[in-house]
């Protein structure tokens, strides 16, 4: 009898009796005095779980917006168990996280809205710069574009005219109106939730042609993202554009400043795996809704 | 039956790496959403899914003994005595007025002149001071040096050019108490002219003296509620620091805009606070005339222009409460000014500003009179040099270079403003 089928048969026992879980006695210990990471043998973690590279205070609200550095920790590649999930991850110099505001929300009919920038920051947790604007009575952080200054005024139009409008950079339109060519980043691949290709430093997209009341836009990897008219986009190209040129290292303790631990010194056999693959390019991505989520996975138990 | 390897012997690849890839695979089934037959959905039964039932439901706990102060809750916002629904703006020493001057001039309907007024100017160098440069140097080195503080001093940021500069942790004076000792030196210096002008005697010094005020801005209030570090007081109002004329001329003045920042872009909401007008003196006092605010600078990372904005705020803010003690609570157009000068007291140096409060009708910022407001260019005693420890010494150690006694001269004249005797003999 194989193991599938052992598998199978005893899926069928399991199913049919359920009981609730017995009262077990649960161990816990906090890791980094954070709730977030506590260590529990018996809870069933979503081994498909993303972990960030920071982690926040308990007092720290993320939904409640701030332009104030917030003090994170960092998780060094390790999950809400405590145990490694991601290596070679650790160390590296303090930073402090700013709240960036992906959405350019413009308002669909009259004057577009115009916002004033108040300064260009390089930013520890990313490496395209950011740039604080305000308008009326609210400041955020957004995105700098290529040439963005401080003193600089940036419009956000949320119409999508029949006519392409003149593209100005750091202005942000639906991609519906701008004229085919147009550089383009902080992408949205769905209406409304805010700009998520194109956002590293130099990269930007490329708005190729227009299919009924889809637009395709060349994304940095060269593959194609066909998305709504009404997806906003931000003219021209993230900014700090020499960074592939500065990020070279000069001493391997310029990886650990970073918070890259070393790899392996251990000689691997280099099988077929390993090396630069070049393949044709994939077929363009349609995004018509949100993913739905992943149901959740039961596991079997003795 | 417990599974073991021996129980799987004779099955093909018994390895234990082999056993988890399949139980990995395998053993798992998703959850399938639930599957309600419209006849129930439509009779309006209600559904409710097995699985919630399963799940534990946390109890919450609750103290055994009720009312017990050991697991005691802090009051909720909503559920205190002083919660409004409309949100007002919060202002203090703190809040960085990120445009300066344009930004409070906005706020404060105020027109802004460079320089001291004239009748404070014309008391610079009036009265002297004899041994002012060697009594300046011995105040300085009491706040900066002969002082016993050990307090660990903030860490240093190392320039760009020693980026990777570790700096060893210090202990010494720091910069607020070293500006309080010398704002303290000074006033005392100043008050030593009382041998000359009689007048002086009838000065106070309040130190932490709390202020709550208010101002209405486009229909909201800014609301200002903090303990002032220093206010001399008199017995006598001080003279308006500009006449009919001038007020006159600033009915024409025009304000520039921010557009499209509103000038209250860097104050934050509270629905906590009160609408009271304390300028931190009774009326019935006997001197209670209030003549200068004096105050620390709280960050130095903050431009000239951002501090005197601070200052603007905090003049506006007094003497609105001043105006309503004085007139009534319904003021808006002035029938006499008043007068008020601020001191903002840094570690090598300080500001000053003077400001006259004509209107408190500031939501119009281009029609009617205006206030105005006089700033002088930062006054600096002294320049500190803060020791290089990879060089060799006297580098290695914080210099006290460029004394400039001339500098004292605007603290001073600020300072006599108002003095009858002075006054009687300019006139």
């Amino acid at each position: 009898m194989s193991i599938n089928k052992l598998c199978q048969r005893l899926s069928v026992l399991t199913m049919s009796h359920v009981r609730p879980p017995a009262r077990t006695t649960e161990t816990v210990r906090n890791i980094h005095s954070s709730p977030a990471c506590l260590k529990n043998f018996k809870s069933r973690i979503p081994r498909n779980l993303k972990i960030g590279l920071y982690r926040f205070d308990a007092s720290v609200d993320p939904t409640k917006y701030t332009i104030k550095p917030i003090e994170v920790a960092k998780t060094g590649g390790r999950g809400p168990d405590g145990r490694i999930w991601i290596h070679k991850i650790g160390g590296g110099f303090k930073k402090m996280y700013r709240m960036i505001d992906f959405h350019r929300v413009g308002p669909k009919e009259g004057e577009p809205k115009v916002e004033k920038v108040y300064e260009v920051i390089k930013d520890d947790c990313r490496t395209a710069n950011i740039a604080l604007v305000a308008a009326g009575n609210h400041k955020r952080w957004i995105l700098a574009s290529e040439n963005m200054k401080s003193g600089d005024l940036i419009k956000t139009s949320g119409t999508v005219t029949a006519m392409p409008v003149r593209a100005q950079e750091g202005d942000a339109h639906p991609v519906g109106s701008l004229p085919l060519g147009t550089l383009v980043h902080n992408i949205e691949a769905l209406v409304g939730s805010g700009g998520t290709v194109a956002r590293a430093a130099g990269t930007s997209g490329l708005y190729v042609r227009k299919v009924g009341d889809k637009c395709v836009i060349r994304m940095p990897s060269k593959r194609e993202l066909v998305i709504s008219q009404e997806c906003m986009v931000t003219i021209g190209r993230v900014s700090n554009v020499e960074h592939h040129k500065t990020k070279k290292m000069r001493k391997a303790g310029e990886n650990r400043w970073q918070g890259r631990r070393p790899h392996s010194g251990w000689w691997q056999r280099k099988t077929g795996y390993h090396g630069r693959k070049i393949k044709p390019l994939k077929a363009p991505m349609v995004v018509e809704r949100a993913a739905e989520e992943a149901p959740y996975a039961h596991s079997f138990t003795f | 039956m417990r599974l073991t390897r021996k129980l799987c012997a004779g099955i093909r690849d018994v390895t234990v790496r082999n056993w988890n890839i399949q139980w990995q695979r395998h053993g798992k089934f998703n959850d399938q959403p639930v599957k309600v037959p419209p006849a129930l959905v439509q009779k309006g039964v209600e559904i409710v899914d097995a699985k919630e039932l399963l799940k534990r439901k946390a109890v919450p706990w609750s103290p055994p003994v009720a009312d017990d102060l050991r697991w005691a809750e802090a009051v909720p916002p909503e559920e205190r005595a002083d919660w409004k629904t409309e949100p007002a703006y919060s202002f203090s020493h703190e809040v960085q007025l990120y445009e300066g001057m344009k930004q409070a001039c906005l706020i404060a309907k105020a027109q802004h002149f460079e320089g001291l007024p004239p009748a404070v100017q014309e008391l610079v160098g009036a009265v002297p001071t004899p041994d002012r440069d060697l009594l300046l140097q011995r105040l300085i080195m009491l706040s900066q040096c002969w002082n016993t503080d050990e307090t660990r001093l903030p860490k240093r940021k190392a320039p760009p050019h020693k980026i990777l500069w570790k700096f060893k942790r210090a202990y010494g004076i720091t910069a607020t108490k070293s500006s309080e000792i010398l704002l303290r030196s000074l006033l005392r210096l100043c008050q030593s002219h009382v041998g000359d002008l009689p007048s002086l005697a009838a000065r106070r010094q309040t130190y932490q003296p709390l202020l709550h005020s208010h101002v209405m801005y486009r229909d909201k209030a800014i609301v200002q509620r903090e303990s002032l570090d220093c206010v001399v007081s008199s017995d006598s109002w001080l003279p308006p620091f500009a006449g009919e004329d001038a007020l006159d001329e600033s009915v024409a003045h025009r304000i520039p805009d921010m557009w499209p920042v509103l000038p209250t872009v860097d104050f934050t909401d509270i629905h906590n606070y009160e609408l009271d007008s304390l300028p931190g003196f009774s009326r019935e006092r006997q001197f209670g005339c209030p003549h200068t605010i004096l105050q620390i600078g709280r960050s130095s990372e903050w431009s000239v222009g951002q501090c005197q904005a601070s200052q603007l705020l905090t003049c506006l803010l007094y003497t609105a409460a001043l105006a309503r003690h004085k007139f009534g609570d319904n003021v808006r157009i002035l029938p006499e000014p008043i007068s008020i000068q601020h001191v903002s007291m840094q570690p090598t140096g300080f500001l000053l500003t003077f400001f006259q409060l004509n209107t408190l009708d500031l939501d119009n910022s281009e029609a009617g009179v205006k206030n105005l407001v006089w700033t002088a260019d930062k006054c600096q005693l002294f320049e500190k040099i803060l020791g290089q420890p990879w060089m060799p010494q006297p580098l290695k150690r914080d210099r006290l270079v460029h004394f400039d006694g001339a500098a004292f001269e605007p603290f001073l004249a600020a300072y006599l403003n108002g003095c009858p005797e002075l006054a009687s003999s300019a006139s």
